[in-house]
């Protein structure tokens, strides 16, 4: 049985973008939430929310269970649908899988989040930000962490750990 | 490279048809070092060939895999000093998978048989492993003076334990700079210590192996002709004894001030007299002052690993008049550099680093510009090496030093991406100013933004840069006719690499066809075709076609410690090769050939 696709809107946001994006910021919060509850997943697809804009009517892919029902196809599994440039793809996962997926997916846009909010790299040198030689980087990573560990306490703790890294060097 | 080898007591005895007795001529040639002089010579005929094959000295194959080993041998089987570069520079920046290539064993099998008069070896950029340096030790260890393992990785110090011992009698210089190695235990050091007494060079800066510092000093009691030493870090206050113990130290670099702020721990420290080149970790505003005593006589100083503000590269440069290569990062500002401008007059070589992109993290003042360069182009016309990240440009400041720096060799300028506002772009003027001007520029390397240099100024490019060997360009022209105009120039143009620019495939293709000398390109960051098959118009014999598909890649965020997955972009690299194709391509690149 076809079916319309369905627009995941979970928090009943109204869309200003196109209607296959999701909100980018909306994404942390959908991860947390499903992390939370996994379940959300299934019962907001059993729910087929439509979303105002009808998409246009997209093949479904990879249907592991037919026409994506909410019963799961096997115990601890769920199906996972996943809309993507214009396709459509339905697998039943484990709860753990879902999460290390969506959380692999969050990760990709994070990059996005960067172009955006730091718009400035990414427009100013094309696509490639400037590299970074590994010798700086290395000694640049080292000076933040004795930089942000400020106080008394923290700076014996910090000597200690060096020292610490560098074995037997100070026995006299 | 055919023909049969030259009996040594034929070439003494022949007289060729112009009058010279070979003998004369291996005399003569004797002095001439310079390798592309070397190269004319080689090829004036074939006795002339010959000669110069028998008395080279030094051989660089500045790509590993452009030849076998048995090819080398075959024509240079005298060499005494060898360097083979591995994986492309942008290894360096970790743009290249680890397991790209650069494999040292089967130079080594070769070393370990036939070059019977090797005395040094230089291997950059390689993976290096313990068996290999055994086999090398074993054929080669009385003999070799030199070893250097520059960024290389694959080897332990179970390596260096194995040199240590059999490389004991001759061994006076071991440079494993910034490579990678597995760290089981100290005792190569102390083995080094007692077994070797002309050690004059010991580097292990930048890698993570950690060592006593009593072998330290029982490496400076047993070998008197120590005159550079550069270590891991190490605390400094460790090392008193060992500064006094090295009175023939001229260069020490690495160590580490661990504690900072109001301390006396580093009082005992005094640096012996001899010292003229210096480069301390974590030196901060309070443990600058150790070093006063040495800044009038210092020649070469490094702060890029320093925690000092600008205004202590202020006050600490303007003590420091002999100074003749000065390596920093930005921090050191405009402000910084008109104090090396009025006090330097000697300066060589300056390098100025990308500092910290995180704001409060780096000094506010800790940016270089149009006016900092302009300062230095008037004041130090010594200069020879430039390389600096610029927070901002102007087409004067480059033709100011197209007017003063008439020594510049090489040139590196990179515009960085922070500021949305350049005061002057594009810098096509300039770039022509400065080409025109330094007439001695044999290395060019120009890193800017879109917009930064137009069709017109990369046409420039390639009209003005008649000695330049070596570019490395980035975000520069505007389309594929900027590159045609360019590749019409170049004439001796061997090496480029280009990175995040609009050109085509296509483009590039043409445009590796046309640079007369180009015998090296790598690209990252271009306008690919659907199949990657345009690439294929620069396919022809003893040219390896080499494409490093895009890989999933952490990237670190400055501003926060989230780390993304990014997509790498994909990488061309392409190389003139008399051994044809690799055997031993991993996974992550993939050879092009026509079918």
């Amino acid at each position: 049985m076809a079916r319309a696709t369905m627009e995941l809107d979970f928090f009943g946001i109204e869309k200003e973008n196109s209607a296959a994006k999701l909100q980018r910021s909306s994404i942390r919060e959908i991860q947390s939430a499903i992390s939370r509850n996994p379940k959300l997943l299934r019962s907001v697809m059993a729910s087929g929310f439509l979303s105002g804009l009808p998409a246009p009517s997209i093949p479904i892919l990879n249907s592991a269970s037919s026409s994506g029902s909410a019963i799961p196809s096997s115990p601890g599994t769920a199906p996972l649908t996943i809309f993507f440039n214009g396709t459509v793809s339905v697998f039943n996962v484990s709860h753990d899988k879902a999460e290390s997926i969506i959380r692999k997916a969050g990760e990709v846009s994070v990059k996005d989040r960067f172009g955006l909010e730091n718009g400035l790299p990414s427009r100013l040198t094309g696509d490639l930000p400037i590299a970074r030689k590994m010798s700086l980087q290395r000694f640049l990573a080292r000076r933040k962490q004795r930089l942000s560990s400020v106080g008394p306490y923290e700076k014996e703790f910090e000597v200690a750990s060096v020292k610490k890294e560098n074995l037997d060097v100070t026995q006299p | 490279m055919g023909g049969e080898v030259l009996d040594e007591r034929r070439l003494r005895r022949s007289v060729s048809s112009d009058g010279i007795p070979d003998v004369a001529l291996e005399c003569v040639l004797g002095y001439v070092d310079d390798p592309r002089d070397r190269d004319a010579v080689s090829l004036v005929c074939r006795r002339w060939y010959w000669v110069d094959a028998l008395t080279r000295k030094h051989v660089t194959v500045a790509i590993c895999y452009s030849a076998t080993p048995g090819m080398l041998c075959r024509r240079f089987n005298r060499l005494e000093s060898l360097k083979l570069k591995g994986k492309p520079r942008a290894a360096m920046f970790n743009l290249i998978p680890e397991d790209w290539g650069g494999y040292a064993a089967p130079w080594i099998a070769e070393i370990a048989v036939a070059f019977q008069c090797l005395k040094s070896l230089h291997l950059r950029r390689m993976i290096v492993r313990d068996a290999d340096i055994e086999v090398l030790v074993k054929a080669r260890g009385h003999m070799l003076q030199s070893i250097k393992l520059d960024k290389c990785s694959g080897f332990s110090t179970d390596a260096l334990k194995l040199i240590a011992r059999s490389c004991s009698r001759c061994l006076r210089t071991l440079f494993l700079e910034e490579s990678s190695i597995t760290d089981n235990d100290s005792e190569w050091l102390h083995e080094l210590a007692v077994n070797n007494t002309v050690l004059a060079t010991l580097n292990f800066y930048m890698t993570e192996l950690s060592i006593l510092p009593k072998d330290l000093e029982l490496l400076a009691r047993n070998c008197r002709s120590l005159s550079s030493l550069k270590i891991s870090e190490c605390d400094l206050s460790d090392l008193v004894d060992f500064f006094q113990t090295a009175t023939a130290l001229e260069d020490f670099g690495g160590g580490s001030f661990n504690d900072q702020g109001e301390t006396n721990r580093y009082d005992r420290v005094i640096f012996p007299s001899r010292l003229r080149c210096l480069g301390l970790n974590y030196m901060g505003t309070n443990e600058m002052p150790t070093i006063f005593r040495l800044c009038a006589a210092l020649k070469k100083l490094d702060l890029q690993y320093t925690f000092l503000s600008t205004e202590d590269h202020c006050q600490l440069i303007q003590r420091c008049p002999n100074l003749e290569i000065l390596e920093v990062r930005n921090v050191i500002g405009d402000r910084g550099l008109e104090v090396v401008a009025e006090t330097c007059k000697k300066l060589q070589r300056l390098r100025i680093e990308r500092g910290d992109d995180e704001p409060g993290l780096q000094d506010e003042q800790g940016r270089v510009s149009q006016v900092g360069l302009s300062a230095l182009a008037l004041g130090c016309p010594e200069l020879e090496y430039i390389a600096v990240y610029v927070s901002d440009i102007t087409n004067s400041a480059l033709e100011s030093i197209g007017t003063y720096s008439k020594n510049l060799c090489d040139f590196r300028l990179v515009l960085l991406d922070r500021e949305e506002r350049v005061t002057d772009l594009p810098l096509d003027n300039g770039v022509r100013a400065l080409l025109r001007g330094c007439t001695k520029l044999q290395r060019f390397a120009l890193y800017l933004r879109p917009g930064g240099l137009s069709d017109v100024g990369l046409s420039y490019l390639g009209d003005y840069s008649n000695n330049i060997r070596y570019m490395l360009l980035g975000n520069v022209g505007e389309s594929d006719l900027g590159l045609m105009h360019f590749a019409r120039g170049c004439k001796n143009l061997q090496k480029l690499e280009l990175r995040s620019c609009c050109f085509s495939e296509h483009a590039l293709a043409l445009a590796a066809l046309k640079l007369p000398s180009l015998r090296y390109l790598w690209v990252q960051g271009y306008k690919a075709s659907r199949t990657g098959y345009d690439l294929m118009a620069m396919a022809r014999p003893y040219w390896n076609i080499e494409f490093i598909p895009p890989r999933p890649e952490i990237y670190d965020h400055a501003t926060d410690d989230r780390r993304a997955c990014v997509d790498s972009q994909a990488q061309i690299l392409s190389y003139y090769s008399l051994a044809g194709k690799r055997t031993d391509y991993p996974e992550s690149v993939i050879p092009l050939y026509p079918s």
